[in-house]
């Protein structure tokens, strides 16, 4: 099954303040491939950030097993609940979730206690931590926790928008924390959930704890930054930037998690340096297999057919397409124009999307046209024709069946 | 690899002494230890701010008498400060301090990333106007509510309730089980009244209104420097708050004023 995400980029790196300090790193940050119970992928990142109060002087303790437990919470919850049960993961993610998620937390702090053999009477507030985590799965993406961490989102094309934040009714530098005895109702007003579909473009994901935020200048800088972060290739170049914000900022430890949808054009998986150490033969090996994943995409959207029902359903969106007035025709295409961009890029998507013509009929009719089936009627021919025009201008591509009307 | 093209910024920490410049001031010599006091922390305070880069310690100054006026009105990095001597004459517009002090702290002109305020309120009387309106002006920015908040009385004439409304309450009331102190975390819970710089601080001779002064400008100002993210429920919830809000944990006074209400030195005011 082709991921919809790649693996989730992540990176903690110690303030500046606990470095002169010689106090250890109290973020902590985790990225975990899971597997649903279907065989889908999917992608989990979490954030962590102990308190630095002389209080909490087990927090960088804390935060990591938040990171774990959280982790191993959504694991076993992905092979109880389907993916596509998309308003159960909506209550998961709010009540459930973490609720298990602190028990378990809970229990391995004390556990940790233990292993210390230290006299003093144990309180979960020596380990007190927030937590972030964000789940994305093939048809939808998820976030929740508590605590002031921050959650971006990058669409393609937008400017990035803040998701997530941390009310303002707190004062100071206080946070909701794991610590506290009704942490498990405080992750509802941080949880939420957004669908995909097949026209969706999935943004790129940022999950920060505070001291990246609060190293920026303003929150119009640290939308831009999280804007130029999410583009970043390799570990050591995050790394490198997270060091020079905690150096040039708050001082704070600062974390960074990136999730990035598998048609970004970058690929995080590589380093540039191993791409430059790549040895011939597995070059030839990758672009021999490129030619035949290409061949076998070609010859199933030549030969492969829809079933019958997914059939008639576009032909009867393509009919009701037909007898519109044709400024609704435009403006139906025209919400539809990064799909015929991306059709231009990914030509086996076509096949997608005609399978799926029951749930979505309009991105069938245009699929079904950009493999060179003829439109109902000139009128939405025509209209299809200047839609692959247009794309191909934006893209520079046209496909090679779209072709001028017969005259 | 080009850093991206955004602006990094350290944290400014906004210090603001309200000094009382009423005419009794100018008795027993308290407005010349004030002056030389504060005169004499500066450079500590500059040591603070230069161990905490990520922060940038700026000061300003209120003088109250028949008027609040800002004596230092622009903030002024601590290394770049030459103190200007305050001058006693008037009754005593606490209230009025208050106010200008409020709209100082409304953002803007408070950076969205500033730290939270110190504010160090010295007097030796009573206000004279309307000291409630002042201090209802100041708490609703939430600016004030986060700031830390000292009183220092000079003398025994100070008005001790008023000053302990602007620190706020006393912080050990509220903490449930679990939570220590906000100071060092070595007193135990339980006990009643415990000495607090959350209580105002009485200066009864220069060599104590020195220390005090000493120990907030460069203790507090560490403390603040580097906040350290503690516990707080939202209060959206309903649920209790397990730390008093606004307020980060202080240090200790030093060993010799562990009693705020004790005296070092011989009495004078």
């Amino acid at each position: 099954m082709t991921p919809r995400w790649q693996p989730a980029q992540v990176c903690s790196v110690i303030g500046a303040a606990h470095r002169r300090q010689g106090a250890p790193c109290q973020d902590a940050s985790l990225s975990s491939r899971l597997t649903a119970a279907n065989g889908e992928p999917v992608e989990l990142m979490l954030v962590a950030d102990g308190h630095g109060a002389s209080n909490y002087w087990l927090s960088h303790v804390g935060s990591a097993l938040a990171c774990r437990c959280g982790a191993e919470t959504v694991a076993a919850a992905l092979q109880r609940t389907p993916l596509q049960a998309i308003e159960q993961w909506q209550q998961l993610l709010a009540r459930e979730l973490p609720q298990q998620i602190l028990q378990a937390w809970l229990a391995a702090i004390a556990h940790d206690w233990q292993q210390r053999a230290d006299a003093r009477p144990f309180s979960p507030y020596t380990y007190g931590c927030t937590l972030g985590l964000v789940l994305m799965t093939p048809e939808w993406w998820g976030y929740s926790g508590l605590g002031d961490w921050d959650l971006v989102e990058v669409p393609p094309g937008e400017p990035a928008a803040l998701v997530s934040q941390e009310s303002e009714l707190l004062a100071g530098e206080a946070t909701a924390s794991l610590c506290l005895p009704q942490a498990g109702s405080l992750f509802a007003a941080r949880a939420g959930l957004r669908p995909l579909t097949l026209t969706t473009a999935a943004p790129r994901l940022l999950l920060c704890t505070d001291g990246v935020r609060k190293s920026c200048a303003t929150d119009h800088d640290f939308l831009n930054l999280c804007t130029q972060v999410s583009e970043l290739i390799g570990s050591d170049a995050l790394q490198q930037v997270l060091e020079q914000i905690t150096r040039e900022g708050s001082g704070d430890d600062v974390s960074l998690a990136i999730g990035r949808p598998c048609h970004w054009s970058g690929d995080v998986s590589s380093q540039p340096e191993r791409r430059k150490r790549l040895p011939w033969q597995l070059g030839a090996a990758v672009l021999g297999g490129s030619v035949l994943l290409a061949s076998t995409a070609w010859l199933t959207s030549r030969w492969w057919r829809p079933p019958a029902a997914e059939v008639a359903a576009h032909r009867a969106e393509g009919e009701r397409l037909c007898s519109l007035p044709p400024a609704l025709l435009q403006a139906s295409l025209n919400q539809r124009r990064p799909q015929f961009q991306r059709l231009l890029r990914e030509r086996q998507l076509s096949a997608a999307l005609l399978a799926s013509g029951e749930r979505d009929p309009l991105g069938a009719v245009i699929a079904a046209s950009h493999q060179g089936q003829p439109a109902p009627c000139p009128q939405l021919q025509q209209a299809l024709l200047q839609q692959w025009q247009q794309a191909r201008q934006a893209s520079g591509k046209m496909p090679p069946s779209a072709a001028p009307p017969p005259r | 690899m080009p850093f991206p093209n955004v602006r990094l910024s350290s944290r400014p920490l906004h210090f603001i002494y309200l000094c009382d410049c009423s005419g009794s001031m100018a008795a027993q010599g308290k407005m010349q230890a004030l002056n030389q006091a504060i005169r004499q922390s500066l450079p500590g305070m500059a040591d603070v701010a230069r161990q905490n880069p990520e922060a940038r310690v700026l000061v300003r100054a209120v003088s109250f008498a028949d008027r609040a006026l800002w004596h230092l009105g622009e903030p002024t990095p601590v290394d770049r400060l030459e103190w200007r001597d305050l001058q006693a004459g008037g009754i005593t517009a606490m209230g009025e301090a208050l106010e200008l002090v409020a709209a100082a702290l409304q953002s803007p002109p408070m950076e969205e990333r500033a730290l939270p305020p110190v504010l160090v309120l010295i007097s030796d009387g009573q206000p004279t106007d309307d000291f409630d309106s002042g201090l209802v002006a100041l708490m609703r920015q939430p600016w004030a509510q986060k700031a830390v908040r000292l009183a220092i009385a000079m003398g025994h004439d100070a008005d001790l309730d008023v000053l302990q409304q602007f620190i706020g309450a006393d912080p050990f009331a509220h903490l449930p089980p679990g939570e220590v102190p906000g100071a060092s975390g070595q007193m135990p819970r339980g006990m009643a009244k415990a000495k607090s710089p959350r209580r105002p601080l009485q200066a009864s001779n220069a060599t104590t209104l020195a220390q005090y002064i000493q120990w907030a400008s460069t203790a507090v100002v560490g403390a603040a420097s580097m906040p350290a993210s503690r516990v707080q429920a939202p209060s959206s919830t309903g649920a209790d708050t397990t730390t008093p809000a606004g307020n980060i944990p202080l240090p200790d006074l030093p060993p010799t004023l562990l009693d705020p209400s004790d005296d070092v030195g011989p009495l004078v005011w």
